[in-house]
């Protein structure tokens, strides 16, 4: 008898052991070498993907991490780091009309299953715009006609073109095979769930479908041959297979990294300035900020809440903020504090000194106290109360598990605690978070919605556009603060639409938006969250560097392959 | 004997439609909207296009109905086998989800409350009354049983996989591994399964090693056990009647216990990256993705059931007495 | 949750355990009680250790320098005897120390209130189950089994995220309103196996209620057997709490020892070397509930005099 509870048991345990083997070895019957990826010809990185890989779906925004950039290309690039746009697919593009956008495509391209890349194929992506799901859906409506004669895409608009607008969709919208996607985007809704297992593109790479596991991995394969290359327009990559991990949390990545597991990692991992000096790992520059910077992160009040509808409430609540402690501190010197319009280094030259100098605000208690007596607040048993007298208590949210940000956001507590400001943390996960954000049912939030990009137009549209929706989905991409400034909705609107030959003018609606930011405070700027890149030369070297020519994002992020990702991919070599 | 079955199985299924009926409602009553996550990546630039897709998706996903037909349509889809569609890993299926993930969740569990059991069962019996053994067996048992699962499980992690690099840091098997039914591969497996196991087993096996220690003790101070060495049976036999006497209750014990490891598993998980449920669903509840969460919730259910059911009959098995006195109950 | 299986206290109404316990009271007096009491190693030990912890979590944040949320420390710094950083600093510069005894403070209140709360649970469920038997039985048991079958932990995860502002008094509710079923069961065989016992049958008979006869006969008749499982449930609830700390689900504007575990676990306080913010949450919560697991059958062996050791 008690045999056989035994043998069953160990039956059990078997049969459940089993059970991993058939099912994860399951897909394993391709062409991909039995003996395992070898890894010395394989660059592993991580840090972008988030839990299951959803696809390759490029619209939804989570599709397998790096297929655009090195499966499906863009028609341009841009360089963050030198401001300048690289003609990728496209061998010119430029405005030849106050409504008119030409664009040559380059000859000699060719999709992965061996077609022709041409004019036409231009046309039918941008021409997916039409359906509503589309991101471009608002661009493509003010398209009025594109012809094509063969290599040469012209876009005839209606009314005047949101200039900015589309020069950033030439350099995001990924090129997918219109072979491939015809018979399978049919609608709308189809836009949004269009997810082949092999996506055709014309990169130097295509997705190694043995090695694809959603729980996982996504591995990519290079091509015999890739135009870029063969035009001698970059170096041929050297990694035969480039393999994607899932992320699950910081602490494994910064195992798998010091372990050698993995090459790259674009996680925030605090305390890296400790690793960089004790030569474990590298990063962009060799000392503080460590990153190159990604976007602005900032404290975002709700402008409709009393007492933060008041200027001089939000203004006192600024100068009581101490951002040299949060960056220093909470992000362990791997950021850089913002300047007052929190406009990112990049667009440095847009940035006006002599302004900063006169409405920036300066950390410092007695002020932000003073300010607040000032204007009719009244200090009542160490905190102030609304003019009426009733007592201020304000949340203040960050997503939950985002450790840096928990440490900002009670430092920032504590901060106006200091000044007489009461403000409690409330804790939510990312999603009520966003979702809070998004309907506006917040007091305080720190956020960083908007990345780095070739016009600080992105920026002005994240902190004024206009309307501010109240109802059903509530605010989904911009105006989180649910801030009304008319002159500043149309100062941006104006900006869309100026053409980039119209230097000065744009120089001035930079101006003036930078002016109004710092004046009426909508956001109080904080620190300039990093493009985390912590990398490792056991298996590869060359990585990008301040210190050497290789000038490029170390970032496998979504959008960041086409910024200079992919020349960080190109550049690398083995050890 | 046939009564006896259909009421236990009347039972089982009663408390299935209680725990699916809470487990729908969970979600369903927790604050936030997981289509605005979902229009929040689509960024969507058009508020009036925004409003339409964001009707749309309320549709797609039911949301838009009242609760009581939003649990209808929950029942009529489970009965279709039809989980629903992920909203954080839009457009997957809950189904390719759970199937991708139970398996290494299934394959971490099993082995270590089986094994757990049966080797802190075999230990903790060696142990009672015996000096030395008791001596170290009993502190150690302790010990385990008193930590933290991810405590443990983090140092065995950060000393045996990135110190002495002797176990892999995480995932559940080789990043640069080619799949398929070679031994390489399923060497892969099994190395990166190792440690996770261990973390899990060491602290059951705490717990069922001083239960079962005790357990013996009282056995063996009990009246019949005394009798028997008056009347001269060897200690090894009244040992093996103590044994069998003693294992009825960790039998019981086993069942209660199933949720405590099942919630062990889920952080072990966590901390060893290993991609089962257990970090699936810790995805999908901090991202309120509803139908990931209920689709889980389910499975982990029936799992359960199942267990408590096969335990149930082991039980039965085992004891004599229950046995007679169910066929007493069925024939009268 | 990493709650210990109660195997010790889960027995059926048919093991000897019980035998042990019911009927009147085996013990003869309160000074032998304490003799035995003192002469026994494991209830010693565990005592001692308990009540240190005790007295460190009572004492302990009233010796602190810092706020244990206060920010302002050296950042990493090791344990120094400089300024009051006992046990270091973290790597944004708080005073592991401050966090420690508040966290062990926290750690006895989530214990004494969620084992509590279990406790209470599971004899209004496991006393009523055994004592009225029948439907009512069958209905408790049936709450019982769906209460073991819902994944708990999953459960407390959404709970936990729905609330906003939490506090160490919700998350104590919430664990002792999930840990109890197994008391409930454990406290129903024992109680079946005393109603059809001559004493109860006599209170019956002089007509006293149910709630009298369970609370003034069969009670007091387990009330070793009552103390053992709320020492369970005690480190039962510690044990959880931390594992929800750990994932990140404690209560906020406080600092628990889970928090800690957390923190520095994604902080790198292993890859940057501060053991000294690593460990000790880890430790305390092993010396908090292995010592009540030995006081546990420390006290076992004094109420049962078969059991001591030889």
């Amino acid at each position: 008898m008690k045999r056989i509870w035994t043998r069953t048991a160990a039956g059990l345990a078997l049969a459940a052991l089993a059970m991993i083997v058939f099912s994860s070895a399951a897909s394993g019957s391709g062409r991909a070498p039995a003996a395992g990826y070898p890894r010395d010809a394989t660059l592993i990185t991580s840090g972008t993907q988030w839990g299951n890989i959803a696809g390759t779906n490029p619209y939804v925004g989570n599709y397998a991490a790096g297929m655009v950039g090195l499966v499906n290309e863009t028609l341009l690039r841009y360089d963050p780091i030198k401001d300048v746009y690289i003609n990728w697919l496209a061998k010119s593009a430029k405005w030849t009309g106050p409504k008119q956008y030409t664009l040559v495509v380059r000859s000699g391209i060719k999709w992965a299953d061996g077609k022709a890349f041409t004019g036409n194929d231009v046309k039918y992506n941008v021409g997916l715009g039409h359906f509503n799901t589309a991101f471009w859906n608002n661009l493509w409506q003010n398209v009025r006609t594109i012809p094509v004669k063969g290599n040469t895409v012209v876009f005839n608009f209606k009314g005047t073109p949101n200039y900015v607008q589309w020069q950033n969709l030439m350099w995001n919208l990924p090129m997918i095979s219109p072979t491939q996607a015809r018979p399978l985007i049919t609608s709308s809704a189809k836009l949004t769930t269009y997810s082949p297992a092999n996506p055709v593109g014309t990169g130097p790479y295509k997705i190694d479908t043995t090695g694809w596991d959603p729980t996982t991995r996504v591995v990519f394969v290079r091509k015999s041959t890739w135009w870029a290359a063969a035009q001698h327009l970059s170096p041929s990559p050297k990694p035969k297979y480039i393999i994607d991990l899932v992320n699950t949390s910081n602490t494994n990545s910064l195992n798998a990294v010091l372990a050698g597991v993995e090459d790259l990692n674009n996680n925030f991992l605090p305390g890296v300035n400790t690793l960089v000096k004790q030569g474990k790992v590298q990063t962009y520059y060799k000392s503080s900020p460590y990153m190159l910077s990604a976007n602005t992160a900032w404290l975002e009040p709700n402008t409709r809440v009393k007492p933060l509808n008041d200027l001089y409430f939000r203004k006192a609540l600024a100068e009581a903020l101490n951002p040299k402690q949060y960056a220093s501190v909470a992000e362990s010197g791997l950021v850089r504090t913002a300047n007052s319009t929190g406009l990112l280094p990049t667009w440095n030259k847009y940035v006006n000194r002599t302004a900063v100098t006169k409405y920036g605000f300066k950390y410092s208690t007695s002020a932000a106290k003073a300010l607040l007596k000032a204007h009719g607040y009244k200090l009542v048993g160490g905190y102030f109360t609304n003019k009426d007298g009733s007592a201020i208590n304000l949340d203040i949210s960050v997503p939950q598990g985002w450790s840096d940000w928990e440490a900002a956001r009670d430092m920032i507590i504590a901060n106006a605690k200091a000044a007489g400001i009461r403000i409690t943390a409330k804790v939510k996960d990312y999603n009520t978070w966003q979702s809070d954000r998004n309907t506006g049912k917040f007091d305080l939030v720190i956020d960083n919605a908007y990345q780095i990009s070739d016009n600080p137009w992105t920026y002005w549209n994240g902190i004024f556009h206009m309307p501010v929706i109240t109802k059903g989905t509530g605010q989904t991409f911009a105006n989180f603060e649910r801030y009304n400034n008319t002159t500043a909705w149309k100062l941006v609107q104006r900006l869309d639409k100026t053409p980039p030959s119209q230097k000065t003018t744009i120089m001035s609606i930079n101006k003036q938006l930078q002016t109004i930011l710092m004046q009426r405070l909508p956001m109080i700027p904080l620190w300039y969250n990093g493009v985390w890149a912590q990398f490792t030369s056991q298996h590869w070297k060359n990585w990008p560097s301040s210190t050497t020519s290789r000038k490029y994002m170390p970032a496998m992020w979504r959008g960041y392959l086409q910024m200079t990702g992919i020349d960080m991919i190109t550049h690398l070599a083995p050890r | 004997m046939l009564r006896y079955f259909l009421r236990k199985l009347f039972v089982y299924g009663l408390t299935f439609v209680l725990a699916v009926t809470i487990d729908w409602s969970i979600p369903h009553l927790m604050p936030g909207n997981p289509v605005l996550t979902l229009m929040g990546r689509i960024q969507i630039q058009d508020p009036k296009v925004a409003q339409q897709l964001y009707a749309h998706y309320m549709r797609a996903f039911n949301l838009d109905l009242p609760l009581w037909k939003q649990y209808w349509y929950f029942w009529v889809s489970l009965f279709h086998g039809d989980l629903g569609t992920s909203i954080l890993q839009f457009p997957s299926s809950v189904t390719s989800i759970i199937v991708h993930a139970a398996p290494y969740t299934l394959g971490l569990l099993i082995p270590a409350i089986l094994l757990s059991w049966y080797a802190g069962n075999k230990v903790g019996a060696l142990a009672a009354r015996r000096k030395v053994l008791d001596n170290t067996v009993l502190p150690l048992g302790y010990a385990l049983t008193a930590t933290p699962y991810m405590w443990l499980a983090i140092i065995l992690s950060w000393t045996l996989a990135v110190i002495w690099r002797v176990f892999p840091v995480g995932y559940g098997y080789d990043p640069t591994a080619t799949r398929g039914f070679t031994w390489a591969f399923i060497g892969s497996l099994a190395y990166h399964w190792f440690l996770p196991f261990m973390s899990l087993f060491l602290v059951s096996f705490g717990g069922w090693a001083i239960g079962m220690r005790n357990m013996i003790i009282y056995e063996l101070e009990s009246d019949y056990a005394h009798y028997l060495g008056a009347l001269g049976a060897p200690q090894r036999l009244i040992r093996k009647y103590a044994f069998r006497n003693a294992m009825l209750p960790q039998i019981t014990g086993l069942a209660l216990s199933l949720g405590t490891i099942l919630g062990g598993a889920l952080v072990t998980e966590i901390v060893f990256s290993y991609p089962g449920l257990g970090y699936q669903i810790y995805r999908a509840i901090t991202n309120e993705d509803y139908f990931v969460i209920q689709g889980i919730f389910l499975f982990i259910i029936i799992g359960v059931l199942v267990a408590n059911f096969l335990i149930d009959i082991a039980y039965l098995i085992v004891d004599p007495r229950t046995r007679t006195g169910m066929m007493a109950g069925g024939g009268s | 949750m990493s709650s210990a299986p109660p195997t010790a206290l889960a027995a059926p109404a048919d093991t000897p355990q019980l035998k042990a316990l019911g009927g009147p009271k085996p013990m003869s007096s309160l000074r032998e009680a304490v003799h035995f009491a003192l002469g026994n190693r494991k209830l010693v030990f565990g005592i001692s250790v308990t009540v240190a912890m005790l007295l460190f979590a009572i004492v302990g944040p009233l010796l602190a320098s810092h706020a244990p949320l206060a920010y302002g420390g050296d950042l990493a710094a090791a344990p120094t005897t400089h300024d009051g950083y006992w046990f270091g600093t973290t790597l944004q510069g708080q005073d592991v120390f401050s966090q420690f005894v508040n966290g062990l403070r926290l750690a006895f209140i989530v214990g004494a209130l969620g084992g509590g709360i279990a406790a209470g649970i599971g004899m209004l469920v496991g006393f009523t189950a055994g004592y009225r038997g029948g439907v009512v039985d069958e209905v408790l048991n049936m709450l019982t089994n769906v209460v073991l079958v819902i994944p708990t932990f999953a459960l407390l995860l959404v709970i936990a995220s729905y609330l906003r502002v939490r506090g160490i008094m919700t998350e104590s509710v919430f664990i002792g309103f999930t840990s109890w079923p197994w008391a409930a069961r454990a406290l129903r065989a024992q109680t079946f196996s005393l109603v059809s016992r001559d004493f109860v049958d006599l209170a019956r008979l002089s007509g006293r209620s149910s709630w009298k006869i369970i609370f003034r006969e069969i009670a007091p008749n387990m009330s070793s057997y009552l103390f053992m499982m709320f020492i369970l449930l005690f480190g039962g609830a510690i044990l959880i709490a931390a594992t929800l700390d750990f994932i990140g689900l404690g209560p906020s504007n406080t600092i628990s020892l889970g928090m800690m575990m957390q923190l520095s676990v994604q902080n790198a306080a292993l890859q940057l070397h501060l053991w000294w913010w690593f460990l000790p949450p880890g430790l305390a919560i092993m010396a908090i509930v292995g010592s009540l697991y030995v006081m546990n059958v420390g006290l076992d062996e004094v109420f049962n005099p078969k059991l001591r050791e030889m």
